[in-house]
């Protein structure tokens, strides 16, 4: 990846509102094994700026936040200045970290704990003599609250105040912890994904706020929307290297899209299902305007033997479809039916005997029983087979783990082995086994090879193949984007609860999902959790 | 049908290779494995108590009516225990079990001696009871979604109470010779609650280890939501494990009665400490990390054995709680020891 634009931009100023720099990395690097996440990263940000960092999910954006925080140390030969003064990255407990705080997506408040208790949590209570002064506390929490606007009692509970007032709160938390002129760097690390849009803005002027006090503000988001209405400047990232910074005013919508996703044509794998009229199958599954609280009505038709993905950005509603359809989560409206027949949705009972079988995101506790062995995960779902006159036979159930164990390459190949002691793909080949060994008319899929090695990815899509050649109709969600592009025969993509786009054939590319799962324009999002 | 997907050629002849040292590596079980200290610590601690005791007190530890006497005692905690293992296994406490003992041990002696019922009655009435309170306690674990240490807790203190304001405090000295016969009668020098107890245990290692039921019941204490995902009726089989616990307590109730010949009140609490102790103190025997039948059995065998020696070298009667106290710290922290070291995910991530 060229990273030319970089040193240009670098000097120009752009809109930034302060000029006096809080931090600046150079050299940033950071190597897992197998794997570079971050490359020679270098960035700069002010006082008063508001600084968006975008790219897709794995482009190193949560590296460079675990590096800045303190989780992961860099690989040798970085350099920081915090304020103006030279600072070591290497150290977790650095002093000058105090001065740098990260809002996660789930604020990191206790809901139990009063608004004032959330807040001196961080810094310590005003006291007199040894003895909280509650008076003085709930003045000066009371004041830092108005300033941006939120006007809670700070005696309430967190759990009780709205979402907004919340992320409020975990705002004025994190500026109360810095120093007394504010100086500091704030982390939002996507802020805005579970909030309805109105209060998207409130949140957004709350932030506004905390830079116009002084601190520096670095601003993770996948909602395009998000980075040009409220952000000075943008870094992007792609698979670990800055391949842009400018400032945001006059950028357009396509132009941050085009920086995003890149010229990935000579990079993007070629799609490797067959193109076959799938439509030529029976009708497996249907879905007729299932809905969720997160998802607007969808409608989908998935045949005998067919792959369909479902892409989107977390929070776009994506693993509702299957969450739903394995009975977990129960709709709000719609129909769904297999293989002609009615489902009574929202019961797993009923899923599993129409023959829906569901690979979950979660390897530990959902898909396996930690404290179990292979043999005894493997089968679980459907016992009859293994039971002889009543009793469970030992030698029946191992060598049908065996035959299991050899055909998909399970290591170590042993029936007894206890599950979690396996790596991450050969714990998902069991899962993936443990459901193909009850033929289900219908696999769902969440992340089906999220931690899971090279070899292991091949061998469960040969599986997935495998179970389409018998008939059928596999569900995959999936955020990772290439992989939905080169095994589905089409792909929905969501964005907002909202299906983009239906792209199968030439049309399903990594980059027509990619720029597809961004949404359409601002402030579509609907308001849908109030 | 069963039969996995089969691959190619390049898989048929891993196989080939693979499986020589697959059966090699499954032939090197041993029998002298059976014997590992890791497997069965128990009856070496068992072992090594009886080897002291006997050296300190030759007369009195090494008499047979010693042995046959704590094997009756230990009778009773045995079928408690086992009313404490079948919940855990599926992940759930049930505290009340040894009160549901002393409740019902105190309504039979009430039916017997105030009211002259027949013995056989007075049993299913305690059993009804039993059935009655594990139903409660089902319905309060999983449909009030109270966790199972808290409702039994309260559930086994208000059991205890309605014990008391039943019996005042006082016991009912029973006539029935042949409801005692069941208490003291024996077979072979031993009487017959430990015969009870030990097929009891022989029915609740059978359900939990062969058949599908218990391998369901251990999913769930393993994983819930693995469990509930593949199907398994989670609620239904948690109520089930109460009901059971709340039947052996009954048992256990029937069976105290019938070898005191009376109702005893105030002595559920000490039955609680000690069948705890021995689940998870079994948890570590045979089936390194599972709470199991036969680990519960030889916990309680040996734990006996060192509270009875203390009892004759003479120190006073606290040594007993304060021995099951130790063994169900230490017990649990060995569980959770052991666990440790196995079941930190390797490449999970």
């Amino acid at each position: 990846m060229s990273s030319t634009d970089v040193g240009v931009e670098l000097s120009e100023k752009g809109a930034a509102r302060g000029s006096d720099s809080v931090l600046s990395v150079r050299d940033l690097s950071k190597t897992f094994p197998g794997q570079q996440a971050l490359a020679n990263f270098s960035m700069e940000i002010h006082a008063g700026e508001i600084h968006a960092l975008v790219g897709h999910n794995g482009c190193g954006k949560s590296t460079l936040i675990k590096l800045i925080t303190g989780f992961h140390t860099p690989d040798p030969g970085a350099t920081a200045e915090f304020l103006g003064e030279s600072v070591d990255l290497y150290g977790s407990s650095a002093h000058w970290r105090e001065h740098v705080h990260a809002i996660h997506q789930d604020l990191g408040l206790i809901p139990s704990m009063s608004v004032i208790d959330n807040i001196a949590l961080e810094h310590g209570y005003l006291s007199r003599a040894g003895k909280i002064s509650w008076k003085a506390e709930r003045k000066r929490v009371e004041k830092l609250l108005r300033e941006f606007d939120s006007y809670v009692d700070p005696r309430e509970l967190v759990d009780d105040l709205s979402r907004r007032d919340q992320a409020i709160v975990a705002i004025v938390r994190a500026v109360s912890g810095m120093s007394d002129d504010s100086s500091g760097l704030l982390i939002l690390d996507e802020p805005t994904a579970t909030l309805p849009e109105r209060e998207v803005q409130v949140l957004f002027d709350a932030v506004r706020t905390a830079a116009r006090r002084g601190c520096a503000v670095l601003f993770v988001s996948h909602r395009l929307a998000d980075v040009l209405t409220i952000c000075d400047r943008v870094t992007v990232l792609r698979d670990g290297n800055k391949v842009a910074e400018r400032s945001v005013s006059g950028l357009t919508r396509d132009q941050l899209t085009e920086l995003i996703v890149g010229d990935r044509s000579a990079t993007t794998p070629s799609h490797s299902r067959p193109a076959v009229d799938r439509s030529q199958g029976d009708p497996v599954l249907e879905l007729k305007d299932i809905a969720t609280e997160q998802l607007s009505p969808i409608s989908l038709t998935v045949y005998a033997g067919e792959i369909v993905g479902i892409a989107g950005l977390d929070g776009s509603g994506r693993e509702d479809v299957t969450r739903v359809l394995s009975g977990i989560t129960q709709p709000a409206g719609g129909a769904v039916s297999v293989g002609g027949e009615a489902l009574r949705v929202g019961s797993i009972k009923h899923s599993l005997d129409a023959g829906i079988a569901m690979v979950p995101r979660e390897r530990f506790p959902e898909g396996l029983v930690s404290s179990m062995t292979i043999s005894e995960n493997l089968t679980l779902p459907s016992m009859g087979s293994v039971v002889k006159g009543g009793r469970l036979s030992r030698r029946l159930e191992v060598d049908e783990a065996e035959r299991w164990i050899e055909s998909m390459d399970i290591r170590p190949r042993l029936p007894d082995k206890d599950v979690v002691e396996l790596s991450g793909g050969n714990a998902q080949k069991v899962v993936m086994a443990k459901w193909m060994r009850t033929r289900p008319r219908v696999v769902l899929l969440e992340e089906p090879t999220a931690g899971v090695d090279v070899g292991a990815k091949r061998s469960i899509w040969e599986m997935l193949d495998g179970s389409t050649r018998d008939g059928a109709a596999v569900v995959a969600t999936s955020s990772d984007w290439e992989e939905l592009a080169a095994h589905c025969d089409r792909v929905f993509v969501l964005a907002d609860g909202v299906v983009q786009a239906v792209l199968h054939g030439q049309e399903l590319t990594t980059d027509s999902i990619a720029r597809n799962s961004m949404g359409q324009s601002l402030g579509k999002k609907e308001d849908s959790n109030e | 049908m069963s039969s996995p997907l089969t691959d190619n050629t390049e898989t048929v002849k891993r196989d080939s290779v693979d499986s020589a040292s697959k059966s090699g590596k499954k032939d090197k079980f041993q029998w002298w494995q059976v014997l590992s200290v890791k497997r069965i610590s128990a009856v070496y601690l068992a072992i090594l108590l009886f080897a002291y005791f006997t050296y300190r007190l030759p007369d009195l530890f090494l008499r047979y009516d010693t042995w046959t006497t704590m094997l009756g005692q230990q009778s009773i905690t045995i079928i408690v225990a086992l009313g404490v293992l079948i919940p855990v296994t599926a992940g759930v406490f049930d505290m009340s079990v040894a009160y549901t003992m002393g409740l019902t041990s105190t309504v039979m002696a009430i039916l017997m001696v105030q009211h002259d019922m027949s013995w056989i009655v007075a049993a299913l009435v305690a059993i009804l009871i039993g059935v009655v309170i594990g139903i409660l306690n089902g319905l309060i674990i999983t449909y009030f979604k109270v966790s199972s240490l808290i409702a039994t807790l309260g559930t086994g203190t208000v059991i205890g109470s309605i014990d008391f304001a039943l019996s005042g405090g006082s016991s009912f000295p029973i006539r029935d010779t042949s409801f005692l016969g069941i208490g003291i009668g024996s077979l072979f020098g031993i009487a017959w609650p430990v015969y009870i107890a030990l097929a009891l245990a022989i029915v609740a290692w059978f359900f939990l280890e062969h058949t599908a039921v218990g391998r369901r019941t251990y999913a769930i204490g393993g994983g819930i939501q693995a469990a509930r995902l593949a199907g398994v009726p989670v609620r239904k089989y948690i109520m089930t494990t109460l009901v059971l616990s709340g039947v052996l307590g009954a048992i256990a109730g029937i069976l105290l009665t019938a070898r005191v010949g009376a109702n005893s009140p105030g002595v559920s609490a000490s039955f609680l400490l000690p069948g705890f102790a021995a689940v998870f103190l079994g948890a570590t025997q045979l089936k390194e990390g599972r709470v199991n039948a036969w680990g519960t059995v030889i916990a309680i065998i040996a734990l006996a054995i060192g509270a009875k020696g203390f009892d004759l070298i003479g120190v006073r009667l606290w040594i007993h709680d304060f021995f099951y106290g130790i063994a169900l710290i230490g017990a649990m922290a060995m569980s959770v020891w052991s666990k440790r070291s196995t079941l930190e995910p390797n490449g999970a991530p």
